[in-house]
């Protein structure tokens, strides 16, 4: 029930943006919040919305998450530029401590122990979660025939992210062998990949509400290379609007999650398609869920994460979308 | 790009989407390189069912790669003691560790060019051809 409370309590949305590093490491972008958030990299004059800057979950307020530890290591991003790549945060934790837990590590077990699973992240930003999932095959599938590949409208993403699933995957070559990365595509949400293809969609979206989505990228990016040559502004500009590509989702958040939702008929695989979706409070996810239980008897919702309670509502959570 | 992608890979355009021509995308001026990677014999089994072999036996023709016109049975990738045969490593070889880092995909039905660049291609389309 504390989810739709949200839109009646907006002191509330204060209340989820107790910074959790200090802003000093990114003076130019205002704060350094964890989560995504309006105000992030300059576009706009407004405060934070609190769009899931759930510092508070992890500082102790007494109702921390109903999650388990994280026993799997977090793959390194220390490479990757936060000034044009989404930088991993609370929403990112968030899907690694679902899609490790005991009751999603049986489902996947179950669906796809005699398959070779083809496994997309549609917007994998810094590829954290698309690495863990990578280099944890075999705790997550119980096997590692896993196919993994990413998405991502920012070129620079995509190549952030290619190096992180790349250098996750030798750092667990321990594991008896490796699952296999195919890589990241520069393409919008599921666009360029076969009807029915994928058997497991990972989508962390950019959910807070804006009045506008910036557009995307033309038709790839101006290359890192010539930026010197460029001027500091339009660099700048171009980072903030990548950015902001990143947590943008227009009216409710949800303008981009609706676009991918409606391509989870055409693109999930007809028998085990299943999709993992994080939504925020100010999503409506009540109504969310309420309308993926119309698709009918062949679909099944369940909420299977969740970033803990904080003035009695839960900010983020993560739901299971998947074919019956 | 690994040669694998290319078999879950169509045309970004919705249009093209139900038609036939869309799959697969057709390399042009195509850059190949070998990177290694672990052989799993256990993925190569599983990975067989998935392949559309006849898009797989064309597109490694225009790339004048070698592939059997038929898909090998089970019991050919492997020998004695579980070995891997040959053609399971030439097939592992082609799928995985043969790169296409430059070049274009053209889609069969509308004839739109997607670069590929430093491995990376790019599906991405102006408004009006989404």
């Amino acid at each position: 029930m504390p989810w739709d409370d949200v839109n009646t309590a907006p002191e509330i949305l204060i209340s989820g943006c107790t910074p959790r590093y200090g802003g000093a490491g990114r003076p130019d972008q205002g704060s350094g919040l964890s989560g995504k958030r309006l105000g992030g990299g300059g576009l706009s004059d407004e405060t934070w919305l609190g769009g899931g800057g759930l510092g508070g979950g992890r500082l102790g307020d007494g109702s921390g998450p109903i999650r388990p530890t994280r026993m799997l290591p977090t793959p390194s991003t220390t490479h990757v530029s936060f000034d044009n790549v989404y930088e991993p945060a609370e929403d990112s934790f968030l899907l690694l401590d679902t899609l490790s837990s005991a009751s999603e590590t049986a489902f996947l077990q179950e669906r796809f122990a005699q398959q070779c699973p083809l496994v997309v992240e549609v917007g994998t930003g810094s590829g954290v979660v698309l690495a863990f999932v990578a280099a944890n095959t075999s705790p997550i599938f119980g096997h590692s025939r896993v196919l993994t590949l990413g998405t991502d409208l920012n070129l620079f993403a995509c190549k952030a992210a290619s190096h992180t699933v790349q250098q996750a995957l030798k750092e667990s070559a321990s594991q008896s062998s490796p699952s296999v990365f195919l890589e990241i595509l520069n393409t919008d949400l599921t666009g360029s990949l076969r009807p029915h293809s994928v058997d497991l969609l990972i989508f962390n979206p950019p959910y807070v509400p804006t009045e506008t989505i910036p557009d995307p990228p033309k038709h790839g990016i101006d290359d890192d290379t010539k930026s010197s040559s460029k001027s500091k502004n339009s660099t700048f500009d171009r980072d903030s609007q990548l950015l902001a590509l990143s947590y943008a989702g227009g009216a409710d958040g949800m303008e981009v999650t609706n676009r991918l939702l409606d391509q989870l008929h055409s693109i999930l695989h007809l028998q085990r398609g299943v999709a993992y979706i994080l939504l925020c409070a100010q999503n409506k996810p009540l109504k969310v869920q309420e309308r993926l239980r119309n698709w009918g008897a062949n679909w099944s919702v369940e909420v299977v994460g969740n970033s803990g309670k904080k003035g009695g509502w839960e900010k983020l959570q993560i739901l299971r979308v998947w074919r019956t | 790009m690994k040669l694998l992608t290319l078999n879950f890979l169509t045309c970004a355009r919705r249009t093209c989407k139900s038609s036939p021509l869309s799959f697969p995308l057709h390399p042009c001026d195509a850059e190949l390189e070998i990177a290694d990677v672990d052989f799993s014999l256990d993925f190569l089994r599983n990975i067989l069912p998935r392949l559309e072999w006849d898009a797989m036996v064309a597109l490694c023709s225009e790339l004048s790669l070698p592939l059997s016109a038929t898909v090998p049975a089970a019991a050919e990738l492997s020998g004695a003691g579980d070995e891997p045969t040959q053609s399971a490593k030439d097939l592992h070889h082609l799928l995985l560790e043969t790169n296409i880092t430059a070049g274009k995909l053209v889609c069969g039905n509308c004839g739109h060019e997607y670069a590929i660049k430093e491995g990376i291609a790019n599906f991405l389309l102006p408004a009006h051809m989404v």
